[in-house]
């Protein structure tokens, strides 16, 4: 059976893994990737996809509305079975507009997603604060995926195929935006980061952090926190929280500091090559997911640590 | 804008923190843990009463839901600040935008809003879709992960807190907006304040019929393999040992 799936992303890296993503969703999908300049329609033509469609509209694309418009005339030229969104924030709400404008059903934070046998798309999804997997079956025409980043592989380059132009009418920006604040210096160094030390609770308060920065520095590890203390207690910035609602972190270290180890934060460090806990409560779930953890007293354990370390 | 109306959408949910798998069958075990109302509409209904608390108003919550709610957490919500509670039943469902046509027309019934808040997401599923379907069917403005919301002159200022960036955002007044974990922390009531929410007014209202097209196959919970070595720290010192010799002899330290 032919199937057709339409991909969008902002960034250019997720549409090469939403590629990927549609062209293993079955043996025969033709894949169809949307860019929104020329230079991503160039990567995107030989990154996997059987047609790019370049946007042409009287203004840029700014923000999920405009996503959604994008994708609402993307859809209705083409008759898509499905269309794989990246499950960004901006992903989500778009993919949940164009889910809501066109009666499609639609499902986020997919981990994988796939045709079934009687036509249906079949996705995987964390829910319950990331503790448990969902599979869930979705039918309509099309199907609305928005699929976690850096769950499939871009594929290796080859042929270039057609790049076809797209018109769009945008109307009228509903939101406007005023000014931008980068916060890369947290967020993007968390998620490429190959060593983390991340603090919870057990903290006992800010000055504290110090101490944790002392070890990190000694690991070549970013700081990070567990969401009572980006969010409660604002400690950290809520750039650098590792949880279901912050940032999913995949490094080769995660030494894990006075956290308790609740399923919403255990579901944003899981993906850990080794986790070590320090946690004076020898009941707290964190230990169960722990390759290493010492029951002893951060406020002790770290500088210790720290002090052997720096030799 | 005199007396505005603030709406906030609100889902009560099993309370994640405590859910375990079922010790047999590996799903989850919801029979055994609580209802909360989900933590970031916590912090909408936060977000609204500090509205009203500066431009007037009113705030009214609106829940779907599928059975009669535990009384307890309506009185938590009304004793949070909240004015009225209206109720839409709507049938069990998967699909995640199951909620918003009933949400929608619940607040078609209620008037003219100024302000619509949810969560970003709820605990339990963590979709993140109510809100921007809601901005659809209510023909709105959408603001999504707002970390900061100001209101004024029939407009509205937010702070959207993205991956990588905050976007300093403006619309115009009626719109739907999200809030996460950066934008308050949800107060506490009083013992006095609880005892006055059992006076406020609950209404329930039959929702329209649920959406179809998406079935749950099964929830399981995924399987851990970490070593799980535990080491003692009643002497730091020699935890600290233990654990660089662990660590160097997989090659994640150089000791």
């Amino acid at each position: 059976m032919n199937f057709t799936v339409l991909t969008y992303a902002e960034r250019a890296d997720f549409t090469l893994e939403l590629i990927a993503a549609a062209s293993s969703m079955g043996s025969s999908v033709h894949v169809v990737a949307l860019a929104l300049d020329e230079a991503d329609a160039a990567k995107f033509s030989v990154g996997g996809a059987h047609v790019v469609l370049r946007v042409a509209a009287h203004r840029e694309v700014t923000g999920p509305a405009d996503a959604a418009a994008v994708l609402a005339a993307a859809v209705k030229q083409l008759q898509p079975n499905a269309v794989l969104i990246d499950s960004s924030r901006n992903g989500v709400e778009a993919a949940a507009r164009l889910a809501q404008r066109l009666g499609a059903p639609c499902a986020t934070g997919c981990l994988s997603v796939a045709f079934g046998s009687a036509g249906g798309v079949l996705i995987e999804r964390r829910c319950y604060g990331g503790g448990f997997v969902a599979r869930q079956a979705l039918s309509g025409s099309p199907v609305v995926i928005a699929v976690q980043p850096h769950r499939y592989e871009p594929l290796a380059i080859g042929k270039p195929c057609e790049v076809r132009e797209l018109v769009v009418d945008l109307g009228a920006q509903e939101v406007r935006t005023l000014s931008v604040r980068r916060v890369e210096h947290g967020s993007r160094q968390i998620e490429k980061a190959e060593a983390i030390v991340a603090v919870g609770r057990g903290l006992r308060g800010p000055e504290d952090l110090r101490m944790v920065q002392a070890l990190a520095g000694r690991l070549d590890a970013e700081v990070a926190g567990s969401r009572p203390v980006t969010d409660d207690l604002r400690w950290l910035p809520g750039d650098v929280k590792v949880g279901l609602s912050g940032h999913t972190v995949k490094p080769k270290l995660y030494v894990a500091c006075g956290i308790s180890g609740q399923i919403e934060h255990i579901v944003g460090m899981r993906a850990a090559r080794t986790v070590v806990a320090i946690n004076k409560d020898p009941a707290a779930p964190i230990h169960a997911e722990a390759d290493y953890s010492i029951v002893g007293d951060l406020y002790q354990v770290l500088p210790a640590l720290t002090a052997l370390l720096s030799r | 804008m005199p007396d505005p109306l603030f709406v906030v959408c609100f889902k009560m949910c099993v309370d994640v923190a405590v859910l375990r798998p079922h010790p047999d069958t590996g799903e989850p075990d919801l029979a055994r843990a609580p209802l909360r109302i989900s933590d970031f509409d916590e912090r909408a209904i936060e977000e609204a009463v500090r509205l009203r608390e500066k431009h007037g108003g009113r705030v009214v919550g609106v829940s779907a839901v599928t059975s009669d709610p535990p009384r307890e957490l309506l009185l938590k919500a009304l004793a949070m600040g909240l004015d009225a509670v209206r109720l839409v039943t709507i049938a069990p469902s998967d699909h995640p935008g199951s909620a918003a046509a009933a949400l929608a027309e619940a607040i078609h019934a209620l008037g003219e809003p100024a302000l619509i808040l949810c969560g970003e997401g709820s605990v339990d599923g963590y979709n993140g879709q109510t809100g921007p379907r809601l901005a659809e069917l209510l023909v709105m403005p959408c603001v999504t992960y707002a970390g900061r919301i100001e209101i004024g002159c029939g407009q509205l200022e937010a702070d959207r807190m993205l991956e990588d960036r905050a976007e300093a955002v403006t619309c115009a007044l009626p719109a739907v907006v999200t809030v996460g974990g950066e934008i308050n922390t949800p107060r506490l009531p009083s013992v006095l304040q609880l005892m006055a929410a059992g006076r406020k007014p609950v209404e329930t209202v039959c929702g329209v019929a649920t959406a179809t097209g998406v079935v749950t196959l099964d929830v399981t919970a995924p399987s851990t393999s970490r070593k799980r070595i535990r080491i003692d720290g009643a002497q730091p010192a020699e935890a600290a040992i233990s654990l660089l010799h662990y660590l160097a002899r997989d090659g994640e330290v150089a000791v």
